[in-house]
């Protein structure tokens, strides 16, 4: 209160500042007429022309004040009032929880593509416990084996009959397979993984042009199909290009990846060609980012075929 | 175009209106979650918000735009009230600001003619004695004023002399004590005082 009291004088004037308060106080009716303070400011009143212009002046203020006061308010308007304001915040909360509903669908969306890409993701797992992409530090007695993309004519191996039973210390080539064979993956490989002569299995990861990713597909709770990496080549494009496991692709040249399932991102892949450089925009933790990748123009189309009777000759 | 709907349209709102005692009440129950106490809210108090709207701004129209964009504000806010017993002074503040903004808006679009001058002419003759041009005048030039002086000033300011309250209701409206309600009367008239003054000058 003390700062009001300072800022009263202010305005008040360099006499008289005792007064101001007084005369508001004396104006409102706070002193019955015979206290003494009342009779003390009246004396003043009486004696200082600027105390007294004051006090008309609060006089006028509180009749153009009284004059607002009788401005007639008509009562009917608030039935319509109220009645506006309840449509309009109905509106509101109805807008609201409009967007609040969709924001929860689209989260709700987000977390099933997530948990999907998580289950699937350990799905493939390498009987040793390895992932896909480490197959080749793990896989006991492989002198050389080998994930890599590989040439179109070998490629695509879907629906692979039930799997056989692995026996123990079975090669590569059958825990490849294995894991082929579980649902929902689509595994774009060659045919060599039945040659277990030669101990090598050449996989080709969706793309022929050697971008070197294993894609599977991921089924959103909304139904949204997408495609997201399960394994990557070290040393490939994809490795280069900083796709990592559990990254969705968005979109491949320009293309969107959504709903073409792992073989038709596989297919845009191939499409795109060797050497040529080709934008990847692929989802990591919500958020969206693009590579340039120069697709693999090296790779070496086997010239045997595939013996591998899953994996049609194209 | 003053008033499109029959009088008798708010008749079945008025009926079993819930008074402001039961307005802290009201609070919490929204702040639980019941939306409809909000609407009882809005019953309860949309007469007296009205009204100052009215007052305040010398037009119907205007003053069921503010107040319906008060309530509006207040239901988005309604958390800034810290205690549920002062919800109709935080309610009036919030229908006040929402008020002046529209005042200010308005006021710079004409050119008040008299300040103080005006007044002290006003102020020898009964209200109910002048023509409504002249009271029009006198309630526009004290609005402009009031629309000018800061938010705590004006409130007490506007209980006092337009809603007429006692001082001690108005210190339980707003929450502070009484003594603040007097001192700020004192400091909200000198403040109008000054800038009516002001105002003449500018004219002169």
């Amino acid at each position: 209160m003390s700062e009001e009291r300072g800022a009263v004088k202010e305005h008040a004037g360099p006499d008289c500042c005792d007064f101001a308060r007084r005369i508001s106080d004396l104006h409102d009716g706070r002193w019955p007429v015979e206290s003494c303070d009342c009779a003390e400011v009246a004396a003043h009143l009486a004696e200082c022309p600027r105390c007294a212009e004051l006090r008309d002046d609060y006089r006028a203020i509180s009749r153009a004040a009284e004059v607002i006061r009788d401005t007639p308010v008509a009562e009917a308007d608030c039935g319509r009032i109220s009645g506006r304001v309840r449509a309009r915040l109905r509106r509101r909360v109805f807008v609201r929880r409009l967007w609040w509903t969709g924001a929860g669908v689209g989260f709700a969306a987000a977390a099933a593509a997530v948990l999907f890409a998580v289950i699937l993701h350990e799905g493939p797992r390498h009987p040793d416990g390895g992932r896909v992409h480490s197959v080749r530090a793990e896989s006991p007695g492989d002198a050389h084996t080998e994930l890599a993309a590989e040439a179109p004519a070998h490629d695509v191996a879907k629906a692979a009959p039930p799997a056989p039973p692995v026996p123990e210390g079975a090669t590569l080539a059958e825990r490849v397979r294995r894991f082929e064979q579980r649902p929902g993956v689509t595994l774009v490989g060659e045919g060599d993984m039945a040659r277990q002569a030669t101990e090598t299995v050449r996989i080709a990861p969706p793309a022929p042009p050697l971008l070197g990713v294993l894609l599977k597909d991921v089924q959103s709770g909304t139904g949204a199909a997408w495609v997201t990496v399960v394994g990557v080549v070290p040393a490939s494009p994809a490795e280069t290009a900083g796709l990592r496991v559990d990254d969705v692709i968005i979109s491949i040249n320009g293309a969107s990846a959504h709903g073409r399932g792992a073989g038709g991102v596989a297919e845009l892949i191939r499409r795109a060609g060797p050497g040529v450089q080709v934008p990847i925009s692929f989802g990591r933790a919500g958020e969206v980012s693009t590579v340039e990748t120069v697709l693999a123009g090296t790779f070496r189309p086997d010239t045997e075929g595939p013996t591998n009777d899953r994996a049609p000759a194209e | 175009m003053k008033n499109p709907l029959p009088a008798n349209v708010s008749e079945p709102d008025a009926v079993g209106r819930p008074g402001e005692a039961e307005l802290p009440d009201l609070v919490r129950r929204f702040r639980a979650g019941d939306e409809i106490a909000f609407d009882e809210i809005v019953r309860s108090l949309t007469p007296r918000l009205h009204a100052l709207a009215v007052r305040s701004l010398g037009s119907a129209e205007a003053a069921e735009e503010v107040v319906q964009d008060a309530w509006v504000r207040m239901y988005d806010r309604i958390g800034d009230v810290q205690d549920p017993e002062a919800f109709v002074g935080w309610a009036i503040r919030v229908t006040l600001n929402r008020i002046h903004e529209e005042y200010r808006a308005r006021a710079r679009e004409r050119n008040a003619k008299e300040g103080l001058a005006g007044l002290r002419a006003a102020a020898g003759s009964r209200p109910e004695r002048m023509s409504a041009a002249e009271r029009e005048d006198l309630a526009r030039v004290l609005r402009g004023a009031i629309a000018s002086i800061d938010e705590a000033h004006r409130e007490v300011f506007v209980l006092r002399e337009i809603e007429g309250l006692p001082h001690a209701q108005i210190a339980r409206t707003l929450g502070i004590p009484e003594g603040t309600v007097w001192s700020r009367l004192s400091y909200a008239r000198r403040m109008l005082r000054d800038y009516l003054s002001r105002r003449r000058d500018d004219v002169a």
